[in-house]
């Protein structure tokens, strides 16, 4: 499963952002379609995309699109430019019932048949934004083959609720839970929600190891200064990654040898081990962590 | 594509373009830009978005602040869609 | 650094007192003709920078100095230029300090006059002055002495006449310019009529309609607003700039006539002006105001005394005017 710590919100509709995101070294790009774009300039910010999409600049970059709502006048005019350009990946937005997420992935595959993408190379990450679609979260999760993951979107959800975010997260701890469940169960990756205040970095560090440790893959951002101290809380510790290397080295070796079940140091080493050393040597890549 | 409204779109911030257009029967264009040695790069490009889009008329008047062919290309497709007052591109086309 | 922008009614209660504020803390002084202003906040939700609309010119820009660069002045300019387009006014000015002018430049305006003023008169559509410059060139006689006058003529009175008489004996041609500006009582379309009814027995003046570069809104604001001293000089010398260097070569100019101006002190000044300016290349003649028993002819008395002493107007009127105006406004003159 491809790494997705730190996904980089970016507004579509600003041409200076759009035309330097590409720098930054998080995992996925996220670019909005929706809220933070201006109704005036929403179809300015889809011709945005369309071209950047295609730009050399973001052909090694996963791509994620946050498109408007099916139900605007927008939605369907988004998935049909962004599929045409080929994103990777498509954000629906406050998504509150399977069906939702069934409805979005015809309109997907009308549009790569329409403009010559395969079938099914479109993927699909679902935000859950309000009490219904965390009751959902399971159907949800469950709904598309397309689906990379599902993520939450805490502004909306805090309102439905009729509270508001505090430091701790109190009031997010049962949606985070319920997506965390749910995508576990489904096989898929679970993403946090951005943390608002840019300047605050000792709360967005709070915020991330909780995160981090309820279970989730990765987190939206909205900083890109935000990236390294996402990534950095992600890091192994240099033992975490010692260990994975020998587990790694451990089941070359016994596929190599024709051993059906390797082990390193009296311990089985299977499948699930395997997987999860790949995803620490990964995390590794930017960086290992001193232990404190 | 016909021009027979008024239109812009853009902005005059660094790395954007600004383009406005006026209907008229006749083409014309003028292009300024903030990095003078890229000037007839970006008219050229402008020259040819249009072309792409089978637009022979208005008056473009292109300014940029140093934006990067994908945001030009963006830019001038969006005023000349808002200009012949349609919603969206043949994606296919482009 | 997150701002943000919005368009706001000059005049409303909310964010008045900080935009009056932001000005002064820049040195500029905040203008009542100001119809809208993109304003911008930071994060913390306080007003860091300004641009006001006030016709068709931009002014009033302000930034708060730890924001200062051209990021937010892109912004805003955009902003209130997107929201003069939507007023349908396309043509746009701006008034600015000479250290400014690259960026306006930067933002498809052109620099009409020259830096060395405190103030730089750019323009977003210079080809229309391109367009006004050849438009009148079709107006151009050959002759060793060629007059311009522009006047208001509201209404077009016996002085008036004398002005445009008196030139017109000294020199081959005449060019009188009526001010285009809307004013009262009387519109443009009267006015113009009235001068060019007072002048039909002339044969060598051409009467031409003013424009947006000649005693206008536009090149010359604090006239019509009796703006204070400063801004009224530095408005005048950009209408002179402006008139030497883009005017009077069309029409092959060699002599400007201004009556003298013994009340109204921007008229005063801009006549100074004119003779500080206008020579080597055209030379100023003034003439001396005619009076009538004593008292020197103003269009201003006559607008005042309009409704009540209607023989008094009428002896300052030429007959053309007078039959304009029971003609067309009724008013019951007795000659």
């Amino acid at each position: 499963m491809k790494l997705r710590r730190s996904m980089l919100f970016v507004p579509a509709s600003n041409a200076a952002m759009v035309s330097n995101s590409f720098i930054y070294d998080t995992d996925s790009i996220m670019f909005d379609l929706e809220d933070s774009v201006a109704l005036r300039e929403k179809d300015s910010a889809r011709l945005i995309l369309f071209n950047a999409l295609q730009h050399p600049l973001y052909q090694d970059k996963e791509v994620v699109v946050r498109v408007n709502s099916l139900d605007s006048a927008f939605g369907v005019d988004d998935v049909n430019a962004v599929v045409a350009a080929g994103v990777d990946v498509i954000r629906l937005a406050k998504t509150d019932s399977a069906q939702d997420v069934i409805d979005m992935e015809a309109v997907i595959e009308h549009a790569e048949q329409a403009y010559g993408r395969p079938v099914g190379s479109t993927k699909l990450l679902a935000a859950i934004e309000s009490a219904l679609g965390i009751t959902n979260a399971k159907e949800i999760a469950f709904a598309s083959k397309r689906l990379i993951g599902i993520a939450l979107g805490a502004e909306d959800y805090v309102r439905n609720l009729k509270t508001n975010r505090s430091a701790d997260g109190i009031e997010l701890l049962f949606a985070r839970c319920s997506i965390i469940q749910a995508a576990r169960a489904a096989g898929i990756q679970c993403f946090d929600t951005v943390y608002s205040d840019a300047n605050n970095e000792a709360g967005f560090i709070h915020e991330a190891e909780l995160i981090k440790q309820l279970g989730f893959d990765g987190k939206s951002l909205i900083n890109p200064r935000q990236i390294d101290i996402l990534h950095n809380i992600y890091a192994p510790t240099l033992k975490e990654v010692d260990h994975a290397q020998a587990v790694i080295a451990a089941a070359t070796e016994a596929e190599e040898k024709g051993l059906g079940v390797a082990s390193l140091n009296g311990k089985m080493v299977d499948a699930p081990i395997i997987e999860r050393a790949r995803l620490t040597l990964e995390r590794a890549v930017s960086g290992i962590r001193e232990e404190l | 594509m016909k021009i027979h409204q008024s239109a812009v779109a853009g902005t005059f911030e660094s790395s954007d373009l600004f383009v406005e257009v006026e209907p008229q029967p006749q083409f014309s264009l003028s292009v300024t830009s903030s990095a003078t040695q890229f000037r007839d790069a970006v008219e050229t490009q402008v020259r040819n978005i249009l072309t792409k889009l089978h637009i022979e008329n208005g008056q473009w008047r292109v300014t940029d602040s140093g934006a990067l062919d994908c945001i030009i290309a963006a830019r001038v497709e969006t005023a000349a869609l808002r200009g012949a007052e349609l919603s969206a591109l043949n994606w296919e086309e482009m | 650094m997150q701002i943000q922008y919005s368009i706001v009614s000059a005049n409303s209660m909310l964010y008045q007192t900080a935009i009056e504020q932001l000005i002064a803390s820049q040195g500029l002084r905040y203008e009542s003709d100001i119809e809208y202003f993109c304003i911008a906040h930071n994060q913390q939700q306080v007003l860091v920078g300004c641009v006001g609309l006030a016709g068709h010119i931009l002014k009033c820009f302000a930034i708060e100095n730890n924001y200062q660069g051209a990021g937010i002045s892109r912004a805003m300019v955009t902003e209130i230029i997107l929201c003069a387009y939507q007023l349908h006014r396309k043509s746009l000015s701006i008034f600015t300090a000479p250290d400014k002018v690259s960026i306006f430049q930067s933002m498809g305006f052109t620099a009409l006059t020259s830096l060395t003023r405190s103030s730089v008169l750019l323009v977003n559509r210079p080809e229309q002055l391109l367009a006004l410059q050849h438009q009148l060139s079709r107006h151009k006689i050959i002759g060793k002495r060629i007059a311009a006058i522009e006047m208001n003529a509201n209404p077009f009175t016996k002085g008036h006449a004398y002005l445009i008489e008196q030139a017109a004996q000294a020199c081959d041609w005449v060019h009188v310019f009526v001010v285009r500006e809307e004013n009262k009582p009387f519109s443009f379309s009267d006015r113009l009529a009235m001068v060019r009814n007072g002048c039909q027995h002339l044969r060598n003046i051409t009467v031409h309609e003013g424009n947006d570069y000649m005693i206008s809104k536009r090149t010359f604001p604090s006239y019509f607003l009796k703006e204070s001293h400063l801004v009224n000089q530095l408005h005048a010398e950009i209408d002179c700039e402006i008139f030497v260097r883009y005017i009077a070569p069309c029409l092959g100019i060699t002599h400007r006539y201004i009556g003298s101006e013994p009340n109204c002190p921007i008229t005063q000044n801009y006549n100074q002006v004119m003779m500080a300016m206008l020579p080597p290349q055209i030379s100023v003649v003034e003439i001396k105001r005619l009076a009538l028993s004593g008292i020197s002819i103003s269009a201003s008395t006559v607008r005042n005394n309009l409704l009540n002493a209607t023989t008094l107007v009428a002896s300052l009127l030429p007959i053309s005017t007078i039959n304009y105006l029971i003609e067309h406004h009724g008013y019951a003159l007795q000659i």
